[in-house]
């Protein structure tokens, strides 16, 4: 143990599956500043695990990395936070998803700042990890299992004094797009369930009492009260009162709700799907995650009596608008099978609205592949769990389903790098679509908050300039630092200046003399450390891009009427982001990364 | 600068606060609008709004097509402001 650094163990518990074994590895204390935790430490352990090599993320010798950070354990609001980060099955780039849940203490208390898994078990298994070492256990009983009777089956088969992260069908059933869940939350992003899945691992059950130190404990104490007291106020009253469903009916106002695969920006059923209706009709709940004081989860019934639902505005556009469902209790029974499966919201709803608009089109011949057939949306998420069908194709995500469908089908499949775009439409908010470009996991609104100055006065957000691409890399910046803090981002709103309230945060539980420069520094150094391992895998400046359709035709009603996106406007914004960071223009970090021949200083 | 007739739109957690959807208002420029807001709406002063001022983490939309946080902000007869929460993290 490194007791020179509190807030961390000062090493990484390693296990492979394919012999049974684990051993402890040192993290030295330069690598811990330098990535702080979560997402960047992450990042930094896949590089290293990796060793420059190209795996399959499917394959025994892919690693998957967990996460958590120094300020796990501390009262700082939302700090009960992990990461999972590995090599995406659907993206075959760096993925990196977060999580709230009682599993990350629970699992730093094993005195560890991360577990890695590698290998695979020739049957399934359950890990169990203590402070003692680790046990496998056979998982046969519950392999098949969804993920609530898995978590209930797990707390009856071994206790509830364990933490647990398990994946359900769809890890089990290598949907590129699986879940990896705890305490009803998901590292939803990039199927990470799936390469959980590739390894026998159903579950992975953590317990520890190993004290975590912090340096200042007083103080950070006293900063954590300051803070959860600013958590109560008006900077996180829309969680609070609405949650992130909120956005619904703001976002068709403006015209930027991503409606039938992006066809529109304007969804005529809104009304029905928001949660200032749903509160009128149903059933309401209203939770937190571990640690936190905000409590932006919002449930809701979908019969009387019948346990409620979350509902997050990602879900709702996803399986609503996207896929023209107006009817709320498909759309809750759709977010539930979900959250059962083991599945992406985001992807599931992109995929099967990309389905949907194939079928429309007659590119594919798929019976009740029409927008607006709620029956159709549970049936394909059914058959998704476990590939059965044409859910086997589905779950390979729309960049592979337009593969196989072509004829030019590619245009249309809503995806940037293979992971579906969230739902931000991205010719209405230009600053946004630049993230969505130039991100390491994909098109994605939490690795880019750039939507953030597309909500703002300082840019228009329908004609982006290179003037304005300095908010995208700023949100980029903040968000590398606050996913390996980890700290939920609804804080945001509440911090003066971000780097120097986290950097005390920071110095406070570490005894670093952390000031906001470093912070930013350490953030420039994350994106590039998650760039290169992208560049390692393959990346080429062809992926920094948006699908044809946002780039050759504007959006036709609503709000947003007239919004377009030429490619040249993109080229030129990806271009200023990529000479902003220091880089070339073409996005290498040096010339040495370009193996394109074509490639010029 | 004579006043216009305008419509305020109420988006999101405004919408919860006011209890309904939009307003009229005659006003000549984004201040006045929001002092009569205020006015009319005495939940919304000191909360979204604050002598005739927009309060951090609110932002007004023309039209829903350009956002403005000035009060120096000219209306026109006819405009929709649609008055929202800055924040659409989702």
């Amino acid at each position: 143990m490194n007791a020179a650094t509190p807030g961390y163990f000062g090493r990484y518990l390693r296990v492979d599956l394919s012999i049974g074994w684990s051993e402890s590895k040192p993290l030295s204390e330069s690598v811990l500043r330098k990535h702080i935790g979560g997402v960047g430490l992450g990042a930094w352990i896949l590089r290293e695990e990796t060793n420059g090599q190209q795996l399959d993320p499917l394959s025994p010798e892919a690693p998957l990395v967990f996460t958590f950070s120094p300020l796990v354990g501390s009262p700082l609001t939302t700090s009960a936070k992990f990461a999972v980060v590995a090599k995406s099955p659907l993206t075959q780039r760096i993925n990196d998803s977060l999580a709230s849940s009682h599993f990350a203490i629970a699992g730093k208390k094993t005195g560890h700042d991360a577990i890695v898994i590698v290998g695979r078990s020739e049957s399934p298994k359950v890990l169990l990890i203590t402070s003692k070492g680790i046990a496998l256990h056979d998982a046969d009983s519950y392999w098949g299992m969804n993920i609530p009777a898995t978590e209930d089956s797990l707390k009856t088969g071994f206790g509830s004094h364990y933490r647990y992260a398990v994946i359900g069908p769809a890890g089990e059933n290598l949907v590129r797009y699986a879940t990896i869940s705890h305490d009803g939350r998901h590292a939803g992003r990039g199927g990470l369930g799936a390469v959980m899945g590739s390894k026998f691992l159903k579950a992975i059950g953590v317990a520890g009492d190993e004290r975590i130190p912090f340096a200042h404990p007083k103080e950070l104490v006293a900063l954590s009260k300051s803070v959860s007291q600013k958590s109560f106020g008006a900077a996180t009253e829309k969680y609070r009162e609405l949650g992130t469903a909120g956005n619904l009916l703001v976002f068709n106002r403006l015209g930027t709700l991503p409606t039938r695969n992006f066809q529109e920006g304007q969804f005529e059923q809104a009304i029905d799907l928001a949660p200032e209706t749903l509160t009128l009709s149903r059933d309401k709940a209203r939770k937190s995650c571990a640690a936190c004081t905000i409590g932006c989860e919002h449930l809701y019934s979908v019969e009387k009596e019948e346990k409620p639902v979350r509902l997050e505005y990602e879900n709702l556009f996803a399986l609503g608008p996207m896929c023209g469902v107006g009817d709320a209790d498909q759309v809750l029974k759709a977010s539930q099978l979900c959250d059962e499966l083991g599945i992406d919201t985001i992807s599931a709803g992109g995929t099967i609205a990309f389905a949907m608009e194939c079928a429309e089109r007659g590119l594919i011949d798929w019976k009740g592949y029409e927008f607006g057939r709620g029956d159709t949306l549970l049936a394909a998420l059914e058959k998704i769990g476990d590939r059965r069908d044409e859910g086997d194709l589905l779950a390979e995500g729309s960049r592979l389903l337009a593969k196989q469908i072509g004829q030019g089908s590619i245009a249309f499949a809503p995806q940037v790098k293979g992971l579906e775009l969230p739902g931000y439409e991205p010719r209405a908010l230009q600053s946004m679509a630049l993230g969505f470009a130039v991100g390491t996991r994909g098109a994605d609104h939490n690795r880019s908050g750039a939507y953030q100055a597309d909500f703002s006065d300082s840019v228009d957000r329908m004609n982006v300039t290179e003037a304005d691409v300095s908010a995208a890399i700023q949100t980029e910046d903040e968000a590398a630092i606050i996913d390996s803090l980890i700290l939920c981002k609804f804080l945001r709103g509440v911090f003066e200046d971000k780097f120097i309230e986290m950097a005390e945060m920071l110095s406070l539980v570490t005894g670093w003399d952390v000031d906001g420069g470093e912070l930013r520094q350490t953030a420039q150094n994350i994106v590039e450390l998650k760039k290169r391992y992208n560049i390692e895998q393959g990346w080429t400046p062809a992926e920094d891009t948006l699908p044809e359709r946002f780039l050759t035709s504007a959006l036709q009603t609503g709000a947003s009427e007239g919004a377009a996106l030429p490619r040249e406007r993109l080229e030129r914004l990806i271009c200023a982001y990529n000479l902003g960071r220091g880089w070339s223009e073409e996005g290498y970090l040096s010339l040495d990364d370009c193996v394109d021949e074509n490639c010029v200083d | 600068m004579s006043d216009s007739h305008v419509t305020v739109e109420f988006l999101g957690i405004v919408r919860q606060k006011v209890g309904h959807e939009q307003a009229e208002f005659m006003a000549s420029r984004l201040y006045d609008l929001w002092t009569l807001v205020g006015e009319k709406y005495p939940q919304l002063e000191g909360v979204c709004v604050v002598q005739g001022q927009l309060k951090n983490g609110y932002l007004a939309s023309i039209d829903g097509r350009r956002f403005t946080r000035s009060a120096n902000e000219p209306l026109s007869a006819g405009d929709h402001i649609l008055l929202l929460s800055a924040d659409a993290g989702g």
